[in-house]
């Protein structure tokens, strides 16, 4: 077998990563236009385990990138629930989700909010 | 439980009727507790029973129930909707005169036990501590600096009791000298070890391993009942939970002194045993890798541990103290803070070792039992083979008396040569169950000299027919005064005649100064003890946050030991003198930390 330089495997390999992408400057066609389409976009998280949180009064809040925030509020059950459906037109957004309960840091009922978690990257094609 | 109105009502009456008209716009905060998803709805008099059921039926809201003939309703709000979203709906309803929250009305939880004054840490009302009726002598109160403090700088228990004071799910771990577990104010708040571990935990204690965590030092049964002394219960003080679950892991002897191997035995015993928190008020300057896998295993197994900073009142980031300058992420290192939520003078810091603060001055909890003093200027026997020696009394200038030797010309004078001079008194410890003997001591004795304590159990001269425990030549320190070393005398407790023995022994060579006895007390252990003490130390401020904990934990019966530190550590209230001393900035704050919620995890997204 042939051994290949290292240079030349790699060149050859960029070239193809670009070719891909519709990148390549050999092709004089205009790539065919992307039709924005609406898909349904589940988002989903790990329960906290705070027994506020997973009682009336608790839940989260869903925070996408310019969209109105959404409420998941504790409904029933052991737990409030940890994913919503969101519909989401073509294109990257980014999400956060905070806990929230209705007990305050005074003991009053004034409500606690958790930080943010990590932002997630969503991208719809 | 003793009642108490509170401020809290008038607020809440203040705001008990609020016109429909003039509520706040959603998502308005509403102050004061109430029932989450209901609202209280006050029709108006001419509207009838239809009008009502359209009306709650387009709010989305259910009647829960009728409250009265005149029209009151309570009603469960649509899902997602807060209370506040559907108060404001209601204002543009015609047939509504007014609604409201469901308010929730509550007795604020303060705690019978008369100690719970003395508890600055609980709750700060400006209060001067004063040492306790039971303080044992030369206890080392009050501390000075900030008493009285600043009222309001405490961990906020009244509140957070007001939700929960019973921990007793949480099993927390006291790896440290022992607790007596009968003392009034901890036997029913011990762990249940079940006909195995009947004595509530285990001894590890080198050479002494036994299912017996009798504390013979005090240091772990004044921990314990920071963490769990029975709440509510009109005797003595007051834990941080009223009810608890303490396992005593007996690692120190009586003199406070414990070995690596005791401590992991004691750590891995009491994690395989349930504990789901430890209190570890105890440290050394050495790295130890045996001690820090200790550490990891209690991680592997899901339980926070609680470390003391230490009290050299250095920075742990340039002088490491262990177990608190360990990283594993189940570890809480604290620092004390005063009366004034200022870092004890004694306190070590560390801006990335040590995590928050909690109260660790002036801190009163229970003790193993009494002490007997003694004011070392009456009823001492003696004897002496020359005539230029013995002992003999001394008056301090501050006030007091001492036990010195020589007994004439002390200060100036050296001791005699070739005499030995003994003195010595009987004590009666009847009823109890364990002793241990404390005095501070100056010394300038040349080595062939020879200074020594014995004890017996009957009368008269204890060197020769008793036990000698202190055997010391060329030793000076004088003519500073030094705490000698507990010594366990256990084997003298219940007898009427425990007598203790001080001798000077010394040749004819080189004569030192002598030997000044002070501060002398017999701590004993007692069962059904009453006894309690003041205590300065981050020793003191370790249970605070255990108790801590344990709340956290007993609040949150789903809470991993992650999301646990991450409420103590997140629901602390900020306090300047922590500000760059600590990782955190941050004093405990029980409230806080029940309200505190982790931020969510694990986030994804599937697109259909």
């Amino acid at each position: 077998m042939a051994t290949v330089p290292w240079k030349t495997a790699i060149a050859a390999g960029l070239g193809l990563a670009l070719s891909a992408c519709g990148g390549g400057s050999s092709s004089k066609s205009t790539p065919p236009p992307v039709t924005p389409t609406d898909h349904l976009v589940t988002i989903s998280w790990t329960a906290n385990r705070e027994a506020g949180v997973n009682k009336a009064g608790g839940g989260y809040t869903v925070a996408i990138a310019g969209m109105a925030a959404i409420d998941v509020p504790y409904v029933t059950g052991a737990a409030a629930p940890t994913s919503t459906g969101v519909t989401l037109r073509t294109g990257t957004y980014t999400a956060t989700v905070t806990a929230y309960a209705a007990l305050d840091a005074l003991g009053g009922a004034t409500g606690s909010r958790s930080a943010p978690s990590q932002v997630l990257t969503i991208v719809v094609p | 439980m003793r009642l108490e109105a509170v401020a809290l009502h008038a607020v809440l009456l203040a705001g008990l009727a609020f016109p429909a008209a003039a509520l706040p716009a959603a998502p308005g905060k509403i102050a004061g507790a109430y029932v989450p998803g209901e609202v209280l709805v006050q029709y108006k008099a001419g509207a009838a029973a239809r009008s009502r059921t359209a009306s709650l039926a387009a709010a989305g809201h259910a009647l829960l129930a009728t409250l009265d003939g005149r029209g009151l309703v309570r009603a469960r709000v649509a899902p997602g909707q807060t209370v506040a979203q559907a108060i404001t709906a209601y204002a543009s309803d015609p047939a509504v005169e007014w609604a409201q929250p469901n308010f929730v009305y509550h007795v604020t939880a303060v705690p019978d036990d008369p100690g719970y004054p003395y508890l600055w840490g609980w709750k700060n009302t400006g209060q001067t501590v004063t040492a306790v009726a039971t303080q044992p002598p030369g206890s080392p109160v009050p501390y000075a600096t900030d008493n009285p403090g600043a009222a309001g700088a405490d961990m906020g228990l009244e509140q957070a009791w007001d939700l929960i004071t019973d921990c007793s799910g949480v099993v927390v771990a006291v790896i440290d000298s022992g607790v007596n577990y009968t003392h009034v104010d901890l036997a029913g708040n011990m762990w249940n070890g079940g006909a195995a571990f009947p004595n509530h935990g285990y001894n590890f204690v080198s050479g002494a391993a036994s299912s017996d965590p009798m504390d013979r030092n005090g240091h772990g049964t004044h921990v314990a009942g920071t963490i769990g002394a029975v709440g509510n219960n009109a005797a003595g003080t007051v834990g941080v939970c009223w009810k608890a679950s303490i396992m005593a892991v007996r690692v120190m002897d009586a003199s406070g002194s414990g070995t690596t191997a005791a401590i992991v035995q004691g750590v891995n015993w009491a994690v395989d045993h349930g504990a789901k928190v430890l209190n570890m008020s105890l440290g050394g300057p050495g790295l130890d890798p045996a001690y820090s896998a200790s550490i990891t295993y209690a991680q592997g197994h899901d339980v926070v541990v609680v470390v003391a900073a230490g009290n050299e009142g250095s920075d742990n980031d340039a002088t490491p103290s262990y177990p608190c300058n360990f990283t594993q992420p189940n570890l809480v290192c604290v620092a004390a803070l005063d009366q004034a939520y200022q870092l004890a003078t004694f306190s070590n810091w560390g801006a990335s070792s040590v995590d928050v603060g909690a109260p660790g001055t002036n801190v009163v909890s229970t003790w193993p039992g009494d002490s007997i003093g003694d004011t070392l200027d009456a009823g001492w026997s003696g004897s002496t083979t020359t005539a230029a020696g013995g002992w003999g009394y001394f008056a301090l200038s501050g006030g007091g008396s001492a036990l010195v030797d020589p007994g004439a010309g002390f200060l100036t004078a050296s001791y005699a040569d070739g005499t030995d001079d003994r003195a010595w008194k009987s004590f009666d410890l009847s009823g109890a169950t364990g002793a241990v003997l404390r005095f501070y001591a100056t010394l300038d004795v040349a080595s062939g000299d020879y200074f020594r304590v014995a004890w017996r159990t009957a009368a008269g001269d204890p060197f020769g027919a008793g036990t000698v425990v202190v055997n010391e030549t060329g030793v000076n320190n004088f003519p500073t005064l030094v705490a000698a070393t507990p010594l366990d005398i256990s084997a003298c407790a219940g007898t009427t005649t425990c007598t203790i023995g001080f001798q000077l022994a010394t040749d004819a060579s080189v004569n030192g100064k002598g030997v000044g006895v002070v501060d002398f007390s017999i701590g004993t252990v007692r069962p059904n003890a009453a006894s309690y003490n003041t205590e300065n130390g981050t020793s003191m401020a370790t249970p605070a946050v255990a108790g801590l904990a344990a709340m956290v934990r007993a609040f949150n019966p789903g809470f991993t030991f992650a999301d646990t530190v991450g409420a103590i550590k997140g629901g602390g209230r900020l306090a300047a003198a922590l500000a760059g001393k600590t990782t955190t900035g941050m004093a405990v704050d029980a409230m806080g930390s029940l309200a505190f919620i982790n931020p969510p995890t694990g986030l994804a997204a599937t697109v259909h």
